[in-house]
């Protein structure tokens, strides 16, 4: 016992030193979106995490390992724009919800970085779904209008998912937020925060620090916000206060279009948003993502309700086929999971494309990736490639009708 | 003569209808009879022949047709078949690379007790759940429907023409559910499904044990059978002395007594294998049949006993994780029990289901394929289609292309399995009640008439 304990020790010691040569692949007979069948197949060669050579003709020494893609399209990995991974496994479990705190007043300066759960079983279902990166954005308290600081994932395998921590300071507008207090309330509490920081010195406190890193524009404001007059009131709060704003939900944003590309505000959807569900998204309908993209707004995508975290990356890769059946592009339904996060989020140099130089996040797919017959076959995260798997399908292989051993209870499945 | 009419009474009697006895504590009516109080007054648009031509054919059963014609005279399916011939003066559409399907069915939702927006103020439009005794068989959601929910147009667009709205799963017996038709109106009785059987809405696990946080009972799973097994118990007695002349009318007792004489549907809210296992045992111990469990999360776990008792299971095609119970929800259930021959069912529960309820079902067909399992879209789409006709007791009438069947079907712009692909229009009873393309029959619920919200920007 005492010996096989010293080898795992010893290979988990080993082990990291061993893989510091990054994985190399060939991806060959590829097709990129928007290719027809007849076009020629293309090759996306991986080396050191990051996309080292894309084209038809490539070639690689024989050592790389040869993925053949069977003609199915690549994409980059995909990235959802509004999460709670790695901060949720069960609403009804509280100790294992961290992405709002009910009694805390910490205000601007919640930071859910420190509650980050890498084996969070969620995790393997959204890598496995195809889905690489993802924001995750806190709830925040009852006491503040400030939710907090959102983070930046990058789903890799392991502990290492924390890829930007601070990236965004998230605002709740809108008549369901905070103690259902007055919408005006809501905008004068952040316009006096933000006034009160441009005026005070460094060093001051911690909340102070992170409003006048929205100020300098170092990081955006994002903020919740589902009704016309408050979007129209955080285009203002852009104007006034010259800070980058993301709007997250934003059901009438349709209704302020060209505002909103004139600001250069770009807007988190859940294209499922079709319906009324609150007095503050009346004007909810599904042509929102095709009228903001025609108007020149960047759009990114996300889910809510139960597909939040749990159903993270096939809900929202259908969602944004929804989008295409309400008048939205094709192409820019798919950049609104990749390039357009990726520029949203600043993390455009690393991400978002299959260009030479960018991190190897990419997912080979059976068919059309929008499409709910489609499926995830293989998934490279940070140029390496993930084991398809998930509690879920353990789950499954356990109760398989095929199964083997049915002599015995699914319990000796394995 | 006379003696004729007593003998018939006295086997009616025998066959567990109540004798006339007009006086005293004893109802003059068959307590059976007493379940239908709000008639439906259902009436199908009028409407002139319609031939859709040259159109692919899903049946709902299971089978597919390409380049076909299907006739709609009279609210019924006419005639399926190549070049059908049609009467003069019938309505023809070109069904050229369109797909066609019998109406969906959504055997669970919550539309219009549950009716949007949700406000702060709950109260005033949510009618779900009536949560002031874990034992609530005396409650009826059909008492609850605004039928300006616009959920209900919205699953219109989605292709879904039947539902049931059933009460929610706070209560161990929490009422009878209703079975409508998605046609606008003004009243719940006007969209009500003619004779449709009522379904009891039950439930298991995590939700009625949470009474347990009002210092109510249940507190626990053992607390939710004990007051059910009670409860078949008080309805079995109340039987007996109703039958005596010892007990009056009693709303909850009375549907329970109807429930056991297998006049009314059983669904149960179950997510684990043994809470619904546990139901099942129940069901035996008091001779009652549950019809479906509902949610079913864990039905993969117990394919074969739910197949044995003839039982299905509603599901959703992803759902998982949002509580302790439903943390084992995998992708493959509806495919599990398909492949085992149990009976599988698409349920929407929530609105924005209720629109794609194609979409959940592909998205289970995926996972299916995945797994291994040889599965056409045609025969997934019996998962929302026959299925949950069989499951409401209205095969007869609806769930398939089927000559003689009700005219409730949906045109599709595409392969409905494509997510790229919209309803252009639907029928119920031969008559149109939605086209994509023609503001004159795109309903508009009274909620959102005149909203500035909705109008085109300047």
């Amino acid at each position: 016992m005492i010996i096989r304990m010293f080898y795992i020790i010893l290979s988990l010691l080993i082990l990291p030193t061993l893989n510091v040569q990054a994985d190399s692949y060939l991806i060959t007979n590829a097709r990129l979106a928007g290719d027809d069948a007849a076009a020629p197949k293309i090759s996306l060669l991986i080396k050191d995490g990051r996309i080292a050579d894309v084209g038809s003709e490539i070639t690689a020494s024989d050592d790389v390992e040869r993925i053949d893609a069977n003609g199915g399209i690549v994409t980059p990995g995909l990235m959802n724009s509004a999460t709670r991974l790695g901060l949720i496994e069960l609403y009804s479990a509280k100790e294992t919800v961290d992405y709002k705190g009910s009694f805390h007043n910490l205000g601007a300066a919640f930071d859910v970085q420190y509650g980050l759960n890498s084996n969070s079983v969620l995790l393997d279902v959204a890598r496995s779904e195809g889905l690489a990166r993802a924001v995750v954005i806190p709830d925040g308290s009852d006491k503040s209008h400030f939710a907090g600081l959102g983070l930046l994932l990058h789903l890799r395998e392991g502990a290492e998912i924390l890829h930007k921590p601070r990236a965004m300071l998230v605002v709740e507008a809108g008549g369901t937020g905070v103690n259902k207090a007055s919408r005006s309330a809501v905008w004068l509490t952040v316009r006096q925060a933000l006034r009160k920081a441009q005026k005070a010195k460094k060093d001051v406190d911690e909340a102070t620090e992170i409003l006048q890193s929205v100020l300098s524009g170092t990081i955006p404001l994002v903020i919740k916000a589902s009704r016309e007059s408050d979007i129209r009131q955080a285009i203002n709060l852009g104007k006034d206060f010259k800070v980058r704003i993301v709007i997250i939900g934003g059901e009438e944003a349709w209704r302020v279009a060209p505002a909103l590309a004139a600001q250069n505000i770009a807007v988190i959807i859940n294209p499922y948003d079709i319906l009324p569900a609150t007095f503050d998204a009346i004007g909810s309908r599904g042509e929102n993502p095709a009228i903001l993209h025609k108007a020149g707004v960047k759009i990114g995508f996300a889910v809510t309700s139960i597909f939040k975290s749990h159903n993270a990356g096939t809900a929202m890769r259908i969602s944004a086929g929804f989008a295409v059946s309400r008048g939205l592009d094709k192409q820019a339904a798919l950049e609104a999971m990749t390039k357009n996060p990726a520029e949203i989020w600043g993390i455009a140099e690393d991400y978002g494309t299959l260009e030479v130089g960018k991190v190897a996040d990419i997912v080979i797919w059976s068919g059309d990736p929008l499409e709910p017959l489609t499926i995830a076959e293989k998934i490279f995260i940070d140029g390496k490639m993930i084991a398809i798997k998930s509690r879920q399908m353990q789950l499954r292989d356990k109760y398989h009708p095929f199964r083997n051993n049915t002599a015995y209870p699914p319990a000796y499945q394995k | 003569m006379k003696k004729y009419i007593f003998f018939a009474l006295f086997l009616l009697g025998l066959g567990g209808v109540y004798a006339l006895n007009m006086g005293g504590v004893n109802s003059s009516k068959d307590l059976s009879l007493s379940l239908d109080v709000n008639p439906s007054t259902y009436k199908p648009i009028a409407s002139g022949p319609v031939v859709i031509r040259g159109v692919t054919l899903l049946d709902g059963l299971g089978g597919r047709m390409a380049n076909v014609d299907i006739l709609l005279e009279a609210g019924q399916i006419k005639s399926i078949g190549k070049q059908i011939e049609a009467p003069e003066k019938t309505i023809e559409i070109n069904g050229t690379g369109r797909y066609i399907t019998p109406g969906l069915i959504d055997v669970h939702t919550h539309l219009g007790t549950a009716s949007l927006p949700y406000t702060t103020g709950d109260v005033s439009n949510w009618d779900v759940n009536e949560e002031t005794n874990a034992l609530t068989p005396h409650v009826r959601a059909e008492h609850a429907i605004s039928p300006q929910d616009p959920s209900f147009i919205a699953a219109l667009a989605g292709g879904v023409t039947t539902f049931q709205v059933l009460p929610g799963s706070s209560n161990l017996i929490g009422g009878l559910g209703v079975v409508m038709e998605n046609v606008p109106a003004s009243t719940p009785q006007a969209m009500k499904f003619p004779d449709a059987p009522y379904g009891l809405k039950m439930a298991c696990g995590e939700n009625p044990k949470s009474y347990g946080d009002k210092n109510m009972a249940p507190s626990s799973r053992m607390g939710n059978v004990a007051l059910q097994r009670q409860a078949w118990i008080d309805a079995q007695i109340y039987d007996e002395e109703y039958r005596a002349g010892k007990r009056s009318r009693d709303l909850g007792l009375e549907t329970l007594v109807a429930v056991l004489r297998g006049d009314v549907n059983v669904h149960v809210h179950c997510y684990r294998a043994d809470d619904m296992a546990t139901m099942i045992d129940m069901a035996h111990e008091f001779d009652f049949k549950i019809t479906a469990f509902h949610h079913a999360v864990e039905a993969y776990k117990i394919t074969e006993l739910l197949r044995e008792n003839d039982i299905c299971s509603v599901v959703w095609s992803d759902w998982w994780g949002f509580k302790l119970e439903a943390f084992d929800g995998i992708q493959e259930n509806a495919a599990f029990l398909e492949a085992a021959k149990a009976c599988a069912v698409i349920h929407s529960d929530l609105p924005v289901i209720g629109q794609m309820l194609v979409m959940e079902t592909a998205k289970a067909l995926a996972a299916g394929r995945k797994a291994g399992l040889s599965l056409s879209k045609a025969e997934a789409l019996r998962w929302i289609t026959i299925n949950p006709a069989k499951l409401l007791g209205i095969e007869d009438k609806v769930g398939s292309l089927e000559v003689g069947k009700n005219a409730d079907v949906v045109l599709w712009s595409g392969d409905p399995f494509s997510v790229y692909s919209r309803v252009d229009q639907v029928f119920i009873d031969g008559a149109v009640v939605y086209d994509r393309n023609d503001a004159d029959f795109i309903p508009v619920s009274d909620m959102l008439t005149g909203q500035a919200a909705l109008e085109k920007q300047l």
